[in-house]
């Protein structure tokens, strides 16, 4: 039998820097022909102005179940061999990386798929709000969207 | 009419509005819906948030109908905005 996630206590999100060769060996795979890795970053600008940081909360419990609902619904709807999610929290640096998402398959179209669909359920349905430092002074809350549950998603 | 206690989790502009992550209340048994009516008249700003934001109890979704039966955790959750 093939074991395909990780063990089940793996940390989804952390306070830690995310460590992009941790990531990556953590999906290698000799089944795997391709990895996909996309990584969100904090960037400089944003909708009240000019960025120069970024401060990430989460509702803990709740954001490590869903993260891992969005891993279990990818190792159910394409045939990968092994995919990781973190999300960092609290507060952090520009260019600093705030999520990853890699997946490893025998042939890279479904891990290019499959990362895309991990990355956009994650800003849908993961109990995550960020705070940016405008280098005016201040900070702003990030204008998301309404968070739809994974049962509703999987819906549609 | 029976009284419910419940923990309250605020999250992001939630928790900047009450100036507070939490707290623990007592209210008249009722909905999620009245629950949001009683804290909309103790912390100003509320009534704008809660029209775009969502209540989890025990960490799922539920709507304003939910009836409470003390001893949840009822988190408000506005706008998710993670990546």
């Amino acid at each position: 039998m093939r074991v395909r996630s990780k063990k089940a206590s793996e940390e989804l999100v952390t306070k830690s820097r995310i460590s992009v060769s941790e990531v990556l060996e953590s999906v290698e795979d000799q089944g795997a022909g391709a990895i996909v890795l996309f990584l969100g970053t904090v960037r400089n600008s944003g909708a009240s102005g000019e960025v120069s940081g970024m401060t990430y909360e989460a509702y803990g419990e709740m954001a490590q179940r869903e993260l891992s609902e969005i891993r279990d619904e990818i190792l159910e709807r394409w045939p990968v061999k092994k995919v990781r999610i973190v999300h960092r929290v609290g507060k952090m640096q520009l260019k600093d990386i705030s999520v990853a998402v890699a997946v490893s398959s025998p042939h890279r179209s479904d891990a290019f798929e499959a990362c895309r669909f991990g990355i956009e359920r994650i800003k849908k349905e993961v109990p995550i709000w960020k705070k940016e430092t405008l280098a005016s002074g201040g900070e702003a809350w990030v204008e998301g969207e309404e968070i739809v549950s994974t049962a509703d998603a999987r819906a549609h | 009419m029976s009284s419910v206690k419940v923990k309250l989790l605020y999250f992001g502009a939630a928790g900047d509005i009450t100036g507070k992550r939490g707290e623990r209340v007592t209210l008249v048994k009722g909905s999620v819906g009245q629950l949001l009516d009683m804290l909309e008249g103790r912390y100003a700003g509320l009534e704008d948030l809660r029209r775009s934001s969502r209540v989890a109890v025990d960490q799922e979704l539920v709507d304003e109908e939910f009836e409470l039966n003390g001893g949840e955790t009822v988190a408000l959750l506005p706008p998710v905005a993670g990546g």
